[in-house]
């Protein structure tokens, strides 16, 4: 490793669709950042995120402080030995504030799940996400981009190609789609169903997630989703305000844990505990076994650094959890 | 006849004492409900019947495979679906063929609730049979107590998990002491026996947290995904003021200076809600102001899925924390068991509540 001065630090955030990296130094600047998919295999996209920021970086930066975040934080602070592991709402709101102090609402939909955080003064005042229903989130978007055969980087642009949006029923993936499937059968143009999804999906989004909440500009829209065009039409047609989508927000999530990683050293400075660049080449290892103490049968899930043990978790009555 | 109960989170306890206390030594004691009570509930009640009515059936149905015969069942007096599960159970469990006799404490029928009473008391008189009820009573104060000890103790403790050890073997301690005198004893050595076993670091000042909501949501752990552990887990302090104390304990409700944190958080709901809309609306509605006063840090309300009443609740409460600049977090629990998502709600809240407290001063 080369020995600098200067510091940097790296935030992981893997959600259930995409896995974030970015790499910040000491004035919280974005450095370089990599976007992948998840598909299904965090370990193995951490290892291969990790191997294009490296590749992208030229050289091994030393890493001062590394946070995870993101739905499988808590395996990846142990894949890539992170000093602070952080829910990724606190994460997304920290980005937010970085990029725009003013900042009072953020919108972010993710893959499986959207949010809204409120921020007054700098500080998160209230937050929610969506409860027991996945509609409007990316992956039903994804999903729907695959059945029109339309790749979802060109499903925002036609989207305002329309000026006719038709009615969909955004309440549930499962009346969308077939309200979609009617539409489309009944020779309604592509765009504009596209069109109509984008806005069901955005009055979905507010009157469940965003229900109850006082939504102030500036309004910033962040995640997967704000790749969308179509999405943030949407959202400043029905809230008739403007909507900011950052430069960066696909890695929000990332950068926000990379701040949290800063802002922690700078009040405890320590050694890191970051593996080391090398992490692409080592061998990790998951398995799971059954544990038939009870009737609970909880999945035990076992994670293995180059066949060392170094975790373990899954159990309701704790009696697996004993390894750091 | 093998007498047993469908088990509610650490009330379990208060009943094994009262069927102690009445002689009855064929006492079958559920066990806590796991994943497959969840299972065996859901596949024989109907698809958008609340939680609760699930968990309970199905840990309903596993005392009768232990060869329980009576079961002890009891109306809700909180208007809400709750009121209508016995008589469900029994048309339900009589279809699948179980053989059983569900003796159905009603209170509103007077009559009928002292021909059940005595039906389970069968071993003992009448004065026998208060006394044991009292003892009940009165050792649901005690159980509540090792809750509330274990949930503050459980935030500050040096090596985590004490608390929970020491709260266990204090459970089974209140259900096996015998004699007034000895059950009188029970809150000194309660909290002695935190005091000495426990060992906490004086030096933090932990966030506090309300918990309240729907009654099985709140007291049952294995339906909320052991949320006040969780809590603790993380430095926080929880307490609910949600217990049976309130309607089983008659001492305490005929003595007219007793303070009922419900009443007063009705009292305070007055301006959002003025009749009562089932379930503990008023309560929950209220308890943001209460705790606010009492200077707590923030409010969780539970509530199961298709749970009528709360979802009132849920949609005045944030008007309510708006008005009180109380922070409160709505959570909606069902048989799943994603605990990421509950584990990123809490954490991200907690985080907002240790902001608010110092005002945006770094993490």
């Amino acid at each position: 490793m080369t020995v600098s001065e200067e510091k940097y630090f790296l935030g992981v955030d893997v959600g259930s669709i995409s896995t974030n990296l970015a790499l910040i130094d000491d004035s919280k600047e974005l450095i370089e950042s990599v976007y992948i998919r998840t598909e299904g295999k965090p370990v193995d996209s951490v290892q291969n995120g990790i191997k294009i920021l490296r590749e992208k970086l030229g050289e091994d930066l030393d890493v001062t402080g590394a946070g995870a975040t993101g739905s499988a934080r808590k395996l990846t602070g142990v894949l890539i030995g992170a000093d602070i592991v952080k829910n990724e709402i606190t994460a997304h709101a920290l980005a937010s504030l970085h990029y725009d102090p003013d900042v009072q609402t953020v919108i972010e939909i993710g893959g499986q799940d959207s949010k809204i955080i409120i921020i007054r003064n700098c500080i998160v005042v209230d937050f929610a996400m969506n409860t027991v229903c996945a509609a409007g989130t990316g992956s039903f978007l994804d999903m729907q981009a695959n059945r029109l055969d339309i790749p979802i980087e060109n499903f925002g642009e036609l989207a305002l190609q329309s000026d006719n949006a038709v009615s969909i029923a955004g309440r549930c993936t499962v009346f969308a789609e077939s309200d979609m499937i009617h539409k489309q059968q009944l020779g309604h143009p592509t765009h504009d169903i596209i069109k109509g999804l984008c806005e069901a999906l955005a009055r979905n989004y507010m009157s469940n997630v965003g229900k109850g909440k006082e939504i102030r500009s500036p309004i910033m829209f962040q995640g997967g989703v704000a790749a969308n065009i179509g999405m943030r039409e949407a959202f400043e047609s029905f809230l008739q305000k403007e909507v900011i989508v950052p430069e960066h927000y696909d890695v929000m999530g990332a950068i926000g844990s990379a701040i949290l990683a800063q802002e922690d050293f700078a009040k405890h400075p320590k050694q890191s505990n970051f593996k080391s660049w090398d992490i692409s080449e080592m061998d990790f290892n998951t398995s799971g076994f059954e544990c038939d103490g009870c009737s609970n049968i909880c999945e035990i899930v076992e994670i293995r650094r180059n066949d060392i043990l170094i975790a373990r978790w899954g159990s309701r009555c704790r009696k697996w959890d004993v390894i750091d | 006849m093998p007498l047993s109960f469908p088990y509610v989170g650490t009330f379990t306890y208060v009943f094994e004492s009262i069927a102690r206390g009445m002689k009855r030594d064929d006492v079958i004691v559920p066990n806590e409900p796991t994943y497959r009570t969840k299972q065996l509930g859901s596949q024989v009640s109907s698809e958008f019947v609340c939680t609760p009515f699930k968990m309970l059936l199905g840990s309903i149905i596993e005392v009768l495979e232990q060869g329980a015969y009576e079961i002890v069942a009891t109306v809700f007096v909180d208007y809400c679906r709750l009121g209508y599960y016995s008589p469900l159970y029994k048309i339900i469990l009589e279809d699948l063929g179980y053989e059983f006799d569900l003796i159905n404490l009603d209170w509103f029928d007077k009559v009928d609730f002292f021909r059940s009473f005595k039906k389970l008391a069968c071993n003992v008189n009448a004065i026998q049979a208060f006394q044991a009820f009292r003892v009940g009573w009165i050792k649901n104060r005690y159980i509540d107590l090792i809750d509330k000890l274990l949930y503050s103790y459980g935030a500050v403790e040096i090596e985590k998990g004490t608390a929970y050890n020491v709260a266990h073997k204090l459970y089974r301690t209140v259900v096996e002491t015998d004699g007034m005198k000895n059950v009188r004893m029970l809150p000194e050595i309660i909290q002695k026996t935190f005091d000495d076993q426990v060992e906490i670091d004086k030096e933090l000042n932990p966030l506090k947290v309300g918990i309240v909501g729907e009654l099985y949501a709140v007291v049952e752990p294995a339906i909320n995904l052991d949320i006040m552990r969780r809590l603790n887990d993380i430095g926080v302090v929880a307490f609910t003021p949600i217990t049976f104390t309130r309607w089983i304990d008659l001492g305490q409700r005929m003595n007219p200076f007793k303070k009922w944190h419900y009443k007063s958080c009705i009292k305070h709901a007055k301006p959002y809600v003025r009749y009562p809309l089932g379930g503990k609306t008023r309560e929950s509605l209220g308890s943001v102001v209460e705790f606010k006063e009492q200077g707590w840090d923030g409010v969780i309300h539970l509530y199961p899925f298709t749970c009528m009443p709360e979802i009132i609740s849920r949609s005045i409460l944030p008007q309510v924390s708006r008005e009180h600049d109380m922070p409160v977090l709505s959570l909606v629990l069902d048989e799943h068991t994603g605990e990421a998502g509950i584990q990123t709600r809490l954490e991200a809240f907690v985080d907002l509540l240790e902001r608010k407290r110092n005002k945006g001063t770094g993490i």
